[in-house]
């Protein structure tokens, strides 16, 4: 991209950025639900451990669990990309044709809006809610093993992770050419991804043909990997392929992603002038 | 009342003769339904596998106590689904208008509006999972204790409906409530797990202040215990036209204060 061009892309990220602060309040409030969610999944965690043979289940401590509903649901607010919803929109409304008739890339406005605002929730909603949640679980429940450059590897895994997200809804977007059902498909790619990356619970608790199924899939990079860098859980060499593998995804998945998009463009039919 | 009852069949064929024009997407949003349920489901196994039994649930009685929180949700969902528009967008849109000039009581206008035969999913799957993990789940079956389920899970569609109304008519003063309808409404998912041992603070607000665990989980643990199942049916019933009635109230107040949106 020549330097004008990306300057162009940037007013988006910023639109982006300032559409998440406009809406600060109700994405607060997502976010308390989340957090709810993940007290009370805590809570379940707390009476399976208090009937458990052993400390450890699947490899966690109870504070590590705790760390980790915690992490797992800041880290789904954080990346949580809109991109399918505004495919939809403009699907819907027929916004789509004038979009597609602007120099500008769809996918590359999107995507820039998606960054803007994963950069805003960073902000707004990761960055306290980590703090709190940390300090409570380390000093209220005795959380070990987190080290400062956990939390700072942490960050780019999220960048990545942010990303990913992002071109699956841009995948997932291109049904909106094709059905009017896309509430269930949102609730339905969510809870899948949700539930296949580690967002509702680690993978170590999958069974084992599960879990090596899992390790050939984008999915556990998602969530699971930036869950288990912050928790410190991951090793350098481990960490390292486990970056290089989510940047290989991300290539394919947007290969991927041009072509489902290539092919829905045929589909689009606006009504009116 | 008479004419309400009269008219309801016909509002339902308009929402299905709506729905058909669309039947891929209704099929796809019951898949969805259906899908997201058995994740659940999947979820539970999960967390509840990695120990040999919670006190006095083992994961097939977990397993049934999830399939009969599913039934009521899905019939309150298929009856009521119109009430989440009211929570996030109808009264900002001011949607309300229309059923406040004509002679029909509006509230009624406004349910019967959609029937949503897609909740059906959400139906089968619990059907389904109480069927297979009813006769394992280790409860002695007897006649009065399948009435007394059946009784609770009709009371607990209107605690659903009656929880739905109270905070989707929230809206009436907030513009839009469907952030804490949704968080409130998700409450009903941990009436899934095992309540009793979750801590007393939780365990009192989910009988007393958000009664879904009075009435998804109590009568199963009732079951489990071998205690008289007949007492949830009560406290059920008692729970049923409290929320009721605080929910219709609610919406009663609301409806005088709403405004149209202008232009």
């Amino acid at each position: 991209m020549r330097k004008g061009q990306i300057k162009k892309y940037l007013i988006f990220m910023r639109s982006g950025f300032q559409t998440v602060l406009a809406y600060r309040g109700a994405i607060a409030l997502w976010m308390v639900g989340a957090l709810i969610s993940a007290v009370l999944m805590g809570l379940v965690w707390w009476a399976i451990y208090s009937f458990s043979p052993q400390t450890e289940i699947a490899g966690y401590v109870f504070p590590q669990m705790l760390m980790y509903v915690i992490l797992s649901a800041a880290v789904g607010e954080a990346i949580y990309s809109d991109t399918m919803g505004q495919i939809n929109e403009d699907v819907k409304w027929g916004l789509i044709g004038m979009r597609l008739m602007k120099p500008i890339n769809y996918r590359m406005q999107l995507f820039f809006t998606a960054m803007g605002s994963f950069l805003a929730r960073i902000i707004i909603i990761g960055v306290p809610v980590l703090t709190v949640g940390t300090l409570v679980v380390v000093f209220g429940f005795g959380l070990q093993g987190i080290m400062w450059y956990n939390i700072l590897l942490f960050l780019p895994a999220c960048v990545l992770s942010a990303v990913m997200f992002d071109t699956f809804g841009f995948i997932f977007g291109q049904l909106a050419f094709r059905t009017q059902a896309m509430f269930g498909v949102a609730s339905m790619s969510q809870i899948v991804m949700s539930f296949l990356s580690g967002g509702i619970v680690p993978i170590a608790l999958f069974p084992l043909w599960a879990q090596s199924v899992l390790y050939y899939t984008p999915f556990p990079t998602l969530v699971s990997l930036p869950v288990r860098i912050f928790l410190g859980q991951v090793g350098w060499a481990e960490m390292l392929i486990g970056f290089a593998i989510s940047i290989a995804w991300i290539v394919a998945l947007n290969v991927l992603a041009h072509l489902a998009y290539k092919s829905s463009v045929k589909h689009v039919v606006v009504f009116g002038g | 009342m008479i004419k309400e009852l009269k008219l309801y069949p016909k509002y339902v064929s308009m929402s299905l003769r709506s729905g058909l024009s669309y039947k891929a997407d209704s099929f796809i949003m019951m898949i969805s339904f259906a899908l997201t349920e058995i994740i659940s489901l999947a979820t539970v196994y999960l967390i509840v596998g990695s120990v040999p039994q919670i006190g006095i649930w083992t994961f097939n009685a977990l397993a049934f106590l999830f399939g009969f929180t599913l039934v009521p949700k899905a019939i309150d969902h298929i009856f009521t689904d119109e009430l989440w528009i009211l929570a996030y967008w109808a009264v900002r849109h001011g949607d309300l208008d229309i059923y406040l000039t004509r002679p029909l009581n509006p509230l009624y206008q406004y349910i019967a509006k959609t029937f949503k035969w897609d909740g059906i999913g959400e139906f089968a799957v619990g059907i389904i999972i109480m069927c297979i993990f009813g006769p394992m789940s280790g409860i002695v079956w007897s006649f009065s204790g399948v009435m007394a389920l059946i009784l609770c899970g009709f009371f607990g569609i209107f605690v659903f409906t009656g929880i739905k109304l109270i905070f989707a008519s929230l809206a009436f003063w907030i513009k839009s409530s469907g952030i804490i309808l949704n968080t409130v409404y998700n409450l009903a998912g941990y009436a899934k797990y095992p309540l009793k041992y979750m801590g007393k603070a939780f365990m009192s607000i989910m009988f007393y202040v958000i009664p879904f665990g009075l009435m998804l989980y109590y009568p199963i643990e009732c079951l489990i215990t071998g205690s008289n199942i007949w007492w949830a049916v009560l406290f059920s019933a008692v729970a049923a036209v409290v929320i009721m009635a605080l929910g219709l109230l609610v919406w009663n107040i609301g409806i005088k204060r709403y405004d149209s949106a202008g232009n």
